[in-house]
């Protein structure tokens, strides 16, 4: 059997967690059953996507005190179901709720874990996981020596078929067993919404870069009429953050955020690992730089070499 | 106040990473290693605590590896921390358990109030050790964090997560995992620093791994498949090319 801890945002499912459910409908070699786990406040909702997905079964515990969450809270819930089930794989979103919950689970239950996983089978009896490592330059079959093993998964190659409501109806099994008080010493107080200013960069369809070709907070104001003209949001380097250019809320690489944009404009930005780590997730790249032996015009879709403060407003003045 | 900071000394570039003849890792020929960036941050996150409350605060930094780990401990102490352990090993083949094992085993008897880790590998990304450790040390733990503050007993701080920053006080001691540039972006060691970091002691104790959990099998190289099409010698070509691109691709629209 396969678990599978589904993850809610405002009581709505996410769509990281039904693409899994799909995901582990397609295992056969790891168990025909698949059944769901969801924790919360407040009960399944009506118009929950539940009933278009192939679950077998969802357990669901339901708290009044997990208004927000309470990590080690959770992880005594879910310790307790694969104890009780004896699943052999349990599969959650790799999010931040994901991947901090079933390491937890993995240290409670002594089993191990692998995190942002884009795949999972069996070969020659072995349990093989794949997942992206380096930042992604590098693609790792890893074996799983436990049962059960612990994922945190981010299928890529599964598209969401497109759901249609199952004829059986699920059967919602409600969890009732009462957890010791000291689980629930941490827990979140609160929720704030992260104040970004502008769009959002990690949500951005269009993400406008600047490096140090930049050189100053002058010449940033030509790349965000760019950014406005195009409804893109600002990111950049460290260098753009050290110099006080952008918050470093907005850096972009491996200390900063991973964007994926359909469009990502880098300006003044050399193609440094530690950046290209936080872009390469985005439809098309292109780069401008003066400079044309860096190396992210080897990393990026389409390269213009020549200045920025002529090429950047003959674009701006184009897109009007 | 005592500060724990594990770090880990891993590959630097991604570009040039070559495999091993059996694929089971990277080739180290060639490759410049670093302290994890995220740790970095730990790091510098650990010295402005200290600066901030006065010089009675000791930092101690962690790395488990083979012999060259020593030079990330080093780069910390040029920072600013105080003195290090590294837990020494040649075995190959560490997962977040047992890695995890070793740092609590030498965490445990040194009662730190604060422990600090990046909350992911540059290398691995497993994203578990500093959970792990937390948990064999039977200490709170968020992960994920920024805005850390450090009072008499307790801390606050905020945890990144998709839905927006869960907000949380601890009470010391505690574990933290944390983010990157949102919570210190780290200061390049001064040359006084480096100096300074040749007195600083580095501990060693050997330890040998327990049973891993998770093995890597096989490695495999992802190809770049951007071609990096320069368009234009001039700059009314160019961009006047790369308007035809972006219409092309619809990445004109809304």
């Amino acid at each position: 059997m396969i678990l599978v801890f589904i993850e809610t945002k405002e009581a709505k499912i996410l769509d990281l967690s039904l693409k899994i459910i799909n995901y582990a409908k397609h295992l056969p070699d790891l168990g025909d059953e698949v059944s769901g786990l969801m924790i919360g406040e407040k009960p399944i909702s009506r118009e929950s996507k539940l009933k278009y997905t192939k679950l077998d079964k969802i357990f669901h515990f339901q708290e009044e005190k997990f208004d927000h969450y309470a990590p080690e809270a959770y992880a005594a819930v879910i310790s307790k179901v694969v104890n009780d089930l004896s699943p052999q794989l349990v599969l959650a979103p790799a999010t931040a709720l994901g991947n901090d919950l079933l390491a937890r689970v993995a240290s409670k239950l002594e089993v191990g874990m692998a995190s942002e996983c884009s795949a999972v089978n069996k070969r020659e009896g072995k349990l093989i996981v794949t997942k992206p490592i380096f930042g992604g330059s590098l693609l790792a079959d890893m074996e799983l020596r436990t049962t059960p093993a612990l994922l945190t998964m981010k299928p890529l190659e599964m598209e969401p078929e497109p759901f249609e409501k199952q004829k059986n109806r699920i059967e919602i099994k409600k969890l009732n067993f009462s957890l010791p008080p000291d689980v629930f010493k941490l827990k979140a107080r609160d929720l704030e919404q992260s104040v970004e200013e502008g769009i959002s960069l990690s949500k951005a369809k269009k993400v406008v870069g600047v490096g140090r070709g930049i050189k100053s907070e002058e010449g940033l104001k030509i790349h965000q009429k760019l950014a406005d003209c195009l409804g893109a949001a600002i990111g950049g380097t460290r260098v753009a953050v050290d110099n006080g250019w952008i918050p470093p809320d907005n850096q972009i690489g491996q200390t900063g955020k991973n964007i994926n944009p359909d469009l990502y404009i880098a300006c003044g930005i050399s193609g440094a690992t530690q950046h290209m780590l936080g872009c390469q997730e985005a439809g098309t790249i292109i780069a401008i730089n003066n400079d044309p032996h860096a190396p992210i015009f080897s990393r990026c879709d389409y390269g213009i070499v020549g200045d920025l403060f002529e090429i950047v407003p003959e674009i701006t003045e184009k897109l009007k | 106040m005592k500060i724990a900071v594990c770090i880990k000394w891993i590959p630097d570039t991604a570009e040039k990473l070559e495999l091993r003849e059996d694929k089971k890792w990277i080739a180290a020929a060639g490759i410049d290693f670093t302290m994890n960036r995220v740790d970095q941050c730990a790091v510098e996150k650990a010295i402005r605590i200290k600066e901030a409350r006065g010089d009675e605060d000791e930092i101690v930094v962690f790395s488990l590896g083979p012999s060259e780990a020593s030079e990330g401990i080093k780069m910390a102490m040029a920072m600013g921390a105080d003195c290090g352990v590294l837990l020494t090993t040649d075995e190959e083949g560490w997962d977040a358990n047992c890695t995890a094992e070793a740092l609590a085993s030498a965490l445990e008897s040194r009662d730190f109030d604060l422990i600090l880790f990046g909350h992911e590998s540059g290398d691995m990304s497993n994203c578990q050790t500093g959970l792990r450790v937390a948990h064999r040390l039977n200490l709170p733990c968020v992960s994920r964090i920024r805005d850390l503050e450090i009072f008499e007993e307790s801390a606050s701080c905020k945890r990144e997560t998709e839905a927006g920053l869960e907000i949380y006080k601890v009470k010391l001691p505690a574990v933290f995992t944390t983010l990157g540039a949102v919570l210190a972006t780290p200061r390049y060691p001064s040359l006084r620093g480096i100096m300074g970091a040749k007195k600083k002691e580095i501990e060693e104790i050997k330890v040998n791994k327990g049973t891993p959990q998770l093995e890597i099998i096989e490695l495999e190289k992802i190809t770049n498949e951007r071609k990096g099409e320069i368009l234009g010698d001039d700059k009314k070509s160019a961009v006047s090319n790369l308007m035809k691109k972006l219409s092309e691709k619809g990445l004109l629209k809304g």
